[in-house]
């Protein structure tokens, strides 16, 4: 019985960490580099849903949506500022420089928000429901719905409309992009920013759950691109798949193993998955060589 | 004789008696710690420049070996009390074994797979250093660990220290000179270039891959015994994974590939937040803006911008900071 | 061929380096010795000159270290609030011995690296007489090896590592209530008054998590009690369900968890949704007006061990104007934290009024340990020859509304 609750457990936790892994892979697939800030956009997200909800007394409906747009504006200037810059520099500065801009974002949001925990009250609600034993949280259960429902969405965009096609095609091959007439630059921002706010949905699904604080983006983020690569970073669902497998690791970790190792067993698994198939579970292809 | 062939001989010399003369200099022993710290660094970022900037092979855990090499030190101090002569090479020799315990599986990764997987080692090991009470003392680290004695000197102040750590660091920069401009320095660069190509060539990819691996978790090593000395007090939150991005950003900011820049940058960002203490709470804003600003507006490193002004001090007048190994 | 001569010339270099750096020779040694005294006699007579100076009816340089940023940063926050209302206070009363306190700040990031970096920086470049500082217990360990080398005095807040008031450290002294003290009192208090035989422990997985949870292992075995279960969580974990689910399983009567606020609001808020009837209980580091914010009604009921009663109305008189002078400065009600960094200041202050204008580093240390019946926010405090403050420790339940009453 503890076993199947651990699993409902794991799985919740897994979605939030799969949505955040959502918007590594697109900002992989189309710039090659993860992107470390975006932990931070999905704080962005919190905190600003947080201020407008809490603080300016927006109603939910509208606080998200707003929220969603001060994030996908952050984005668009972290692109702008650190992103567009090193375009054509090499991968490990590329990626220090995604560091770098985490660092400063998540300490921009300590001198503003302070360091202490924040509780954002549940959307749709925390009153737990009881299934045969087993305790199912509201909450949880939408935020699973939504991280596989944000998937099928974003395979429709990317597959169905000219905005996705030309990002597809950008993060495909760039130079053969070009050639067709698709404005690549606009493409990679367009990616950049709807990464931006996807991270956002994942910060606003995490806040009603979880207490968060400034610290939110380096502990979320090290949860996300070690779910994106176990997924596989060249494919969408990879990152959900990829999140629930952590989550379920990690709670499977503390109910067979030590919670004092949680995170040395979910790692493991991690190594073990990346020794046994490179390039994560979900993908076909057979190695990347990006960094 | 011009000014610049004068400047050509002589400048080595220069560094190393500015270098031997600093401390006479600077009384303050907060600065001569922050030095200390910053040579320690530069001893680790070295070490992961041969991996990760030579050979191509990516750590993001690189703070582990530095770690085993520190609890190595530690233990070695405190519960046998082995003079630091001999603590030094074990540390290194520690961390070496590790480094080759992890090279192996890591043979078959590549590019950000690799990078994740020493991720994922860097986090284990730090684990392990905060819950294995028997060997590492856990959360509550491992303290009185005494000044080194040498030659019936006691190391004991930051000043005396200093020696003992810049020592240390010409030692390794001569040998990664040497390393780095020898044959196996030349397979490594191939390795980084191309590994098919340099496969093809007749590189024993798979040796020089470990070689790689336990040469610089070999020096992470030394550069974490010299930190256990140098504080004489070590607990596991010194060893978490952020530490290793911060000497990725040193070899970045320095330059990636290139030894001056390895240097320059772990002194760089060491010294760095301790200057921007005067503006408070906005510190470490301001850090990740430079790391990020230098980056874009120094492309080469800051050691990519001291070769071009070595350069240009003797004479040979470039206009474009010099290109090196691409 | 260049490359082959730059190896040579550096070796060769390296080689004189050796030999001048480490003196083979006993004169050179001798000499090297001479040299530091004499360093260490200039830096002497620097030390007294800013002594004088202060002496003028100048300023004292107390310097504060503290985690401002990082995952501690809320208890580094509160920290430095407590010891600036206190600094206000002394200057506003006319300082000590006629010189006003000057405050100077640093960030250890809760690094013990940086923590040592922060305090070589307020010892050496600044000169300070006094330091207080900090939070997590491997930064202040890291931290009393400068202080001892260099004597200067420091007065820890909050690090309640059992090893920090080791009696071969002289210039230590701290006023939290050890861990030792704490656990055993909040575990002996499910064994006995609750008479609870199925406990649980929890902990945050570093120092101050780890160091309670020893404590109260202990305890519970020595009276025969074993620990149905202990688990870890990462200080900055945000779910907790998976330790809890374990533990749930196990029916447990009391879980004891020793960690901050934070995760304990966490805690709190997941063991109420997963349905579990148990009592949560823990160490000082729960009391913040916080933890009835975050977790609402799953908090009420929580009992914790502290030294500082939160509630003006029913605490003592000097905790009492404690409380209503921080809450005028800052609009906040104080927690343990606050409260214990304030005293901190207070305890560091007596210490200086006892070293008169010398404001030598052992007087201050002496005044400072022969502190007696002192009351201050966090109680009457008497310092023991170790730099540990005695005091009573109280146990306090969170209660409906967010107030706390007194249980033992």
């Amino acid at each position: 019985m503890q076993l199947i609750q651990q699993l409902i457990q794991g799985v919740s936790l897994g979605s939030i960490y799969g949505l955040v892994a959502l918007g590594y892979v697109l900002i992989y697939q189309a710039w090659g580099v993860l992107n470390f800030a975006q932990g931070e956009v999905c704080a962005i997200g919190a905190f600003s849903m947080l201020e407008l909800h809490s603080e300016l007394g927006l109603p939910v409906w509208l606080a998200m949506p707003v929220a969603m747009i001060v994030s996908m504006a952050v984005g668009y200037l972290i692109e702008l500022l650190s992103f567009r810059p090193l375009e054509n520099a090499k991968g490990t500065s590329r990626l220090i420089a995604t560091i770098g801009v985490s660092i400063c974002v998540r300490n921009l949001l300590r001198v503003i928000f302070g360091a202490d925990s924040f509780a954002f009250p549940s959307i749709f609600g925390d009153k737990p429901i009881e299934i045969g034993g087993l305790i199912v949280v509201p909450q949880n259960l939408w935020n699973t719905a939504f991280g596989f429902g944000l998937v099928i969405l974003l395979n429709l965009f990317l597959r169905h409309t000219r905005v996705g096609k030309s990002m597809r095609a950008t993060a495909q091959d760039k130079e053969a992009a070009r050639l067709m007439g698709i404005n690549v630059r606009r493409s990679l921002t367009n990616t950049f920013v709807m990464a931006s706010a996807i991270g956002a949905i994942g910060g606003m699904l995490l806040a009603p759950v979880y207490l968060f604080n400034s610290n939110l983006g380096s502990v979320i983020g090290t949860k996300g691109y070690a779910s994106a690569v176990l997924g596989g970073l060249d494919y969408a669902s990879g990152a959900m798949v990829g999140g629930i497998i952590l989550g379920i690791a990690e709670c499977l970790a503390v109910a067979l193993g030590s919670s004092a190792y949680q995170s040395v067993i979910a790692y493991i698994v991690l190594f073990l998955v990346l020794i046994l198939k490179q390039s994560g579970i979900m993908s076909r292809k057979k190695g990347v060589e990006k960094v | 004789m011009s000014i610049g062939k004068i400047y050509e001989k002589t400048r080595l010399w220069i560094i190393l008696v500015i270098t031997f003369c600093l401390p006479l200099v600077v009384s303050n022993n907060y600065w001569l710690h922050i030095l200390n710290l910053g040579g320690i660094f530069a001893v680790c970022t070295l070490s992961l420049n041969l991996l990760t900037g030579c050979t191509g092979l990516f750590s993001v855990g690189h703070i582990a070996y530095y770690g085993i090499g520190a609890y190595t030190a530690a233990i070695l101090s405190t519960r046998f009390g082995v003079p630091f002569l001999i603590a030094l090479p074990c540390s290194g020799l520690v961390a070496m074994f590790f480094g080759i315990l992890l090279g192996m599986p890591a043979l078959r990764l590549k590019g950000l797979y690799l990078a994740i997987s020493t991720l994922a080692f860097g986090e284990i090991a730090y684990k392990v250093f905060l819950n294995w009470n028997e060997v590492t003392n856990g959360t509550k680290g491992i303290r009185g660990i005494k000044a080194p004695v040498l030659f019936g000197i006691n190391f004991s102040t930051y000043r005396a220290y200093y020696y003992i750590v810049m020592i240390v660091l010409v030692i390794t920069i001569v040998l990664m000179r040497n390393l780095i401009h020898s044959r196996v320095g030349r397979a490594l660069l191939s390795i980084r270039e191309s590994e098919i190509a340099a496969a093809a060539m007749g590189v024993n990819t798979v040796l020089y891959k470990i070689l790689a691996f336990a040469a610089s978790s070999f020096f992470a090593g030394i550069a974490g015994c010299l930190y256990a000395y140098e504080v004489h007090f070590i607990s596991p939150e010194s060893f978490v994974s952020q530490e290793s991005t911060t000497v990725l950003a040193m070899m970045v900011v320095g330059g990636i590939g290139s030894i001056a820049g390895s240097i320059v940058g772990a002194f760089a960002l060491t010294i760095i937040p301790e200057v921007l203490r005067f503006v408070g709470d906005i510190r470490l804003v301001l850090y990740g803006a430079a790391i990020v600003a230098i980056i874009i507006f120094v492309p080469k490193g800051l050691g990519g911008f001291l070769e071009w002004l070595d350069q240009i001090l003797m004479g040979k007048v470039k206009k474009q900071i010099p290109e090196e190994g691409e | 061929m260049k490359r082959k001569v730059l190896g040579v010339l550096l070796a060769t270099v390296m080689a004189q380096g050796i030999l001048t750096g480490c003196g083979g020779s006993s004169s050179t040694a001798t000499t090297a010795a001479a040299e530091e005294k004499t360093e260490a006699a200039a830096a002497e007579t620097e030390a007294a000159e800013a002594e004088t100076e202060a002496a003028a009816g100048g300023t004292i340089k107390i310097g504060v270290v503290a985690p401002i940023s990082g995952s501690s940063a809320m208890v580094g926050d509160t920290n430095i609030k407590g010891i600036r209302l206190a600094a206000k206070q002394i200057n506003e009363a006319g300082g000590v011995n006629g010189m006003t306190i000057e405050l100077i700040e640093e960030d250890d990031q809760q690094d013990p690296k940086t923590a040592v970096s922060a305090i070589n920086k307020l010892v050496s470049s600044d000169q300070v007489v006094g330091v207080i500082g900090t939070v997590n217990s491997s930064c202040t360990l890291a931290m009393m090896d400068v202080t001892e080398t260099y004597q200067v005095p420091l007065i820890t807040p909050n690090s309640s590592g059992i090893s920090i008031t080791d009696p071969s450290y002289d210039y230590i002294a701290r006023l939290q209530a050890s861990d030792t003290m704490m656990a055993r009192a909040i575990t002996e208090y499910a064994l006995e008054d609750l008479g609870y035989t199925r406990i649980a422990i929890m902990y945050q997985n570093d120092d101050y998590g780890a160091g309670g949870m020893e404590v109260a292992e202990e305890v519970m075995k020595e009276a025969g009690v074993e620990p149905i279960a202990i688990e870890a969580f990462d200080p900055s974990a945000t779910d907790m369900s998976a330790q809890l689910l374990k533990i749930k399983d196990l029916d447990p009567q009391a879980i004891i968890m020793w960690t901050m606020y934070s995760p304990a609001a966490t805690i709190a808020l997941q063991v109420q949704q997963l349905g579990m009837d148990v009592d949560l209980m823990g160490g000082g580091g729960l009391t913040n007006a916080k933890l009835y914010e975050l977790a609402q009604d799953a908090a009420v009921g929580i009992l914790n061990t502290q030294t500082f009663f939160p509630d003006k109305e029913k605490a003592s008189e000097t905790a009492a104007a404690f409380i209503e002078a921080y809450e005028a400065e800052y609009g906040l009600t104080p927690d343990s934290n606050a409260a214990m960094a304030y005293d901190s200041m207070m305890v560091m202050a007596e210490g200086l009024k006892a070293a008169g204008a010398e404001l030598d580093p052992d007087d201050i240390m002496a005044g400072i340990k022969s502190v007696k019946d002192m009351p201050l926010a966090t109680g009457t405090i008497t310092m023991d020859e170790n730099g540990d403050a005695n005091r009573d420790i109280l146990i306090i339940r969170l209660a409906e509304g967010g107030s706390y009453e007194l249980v033992k």
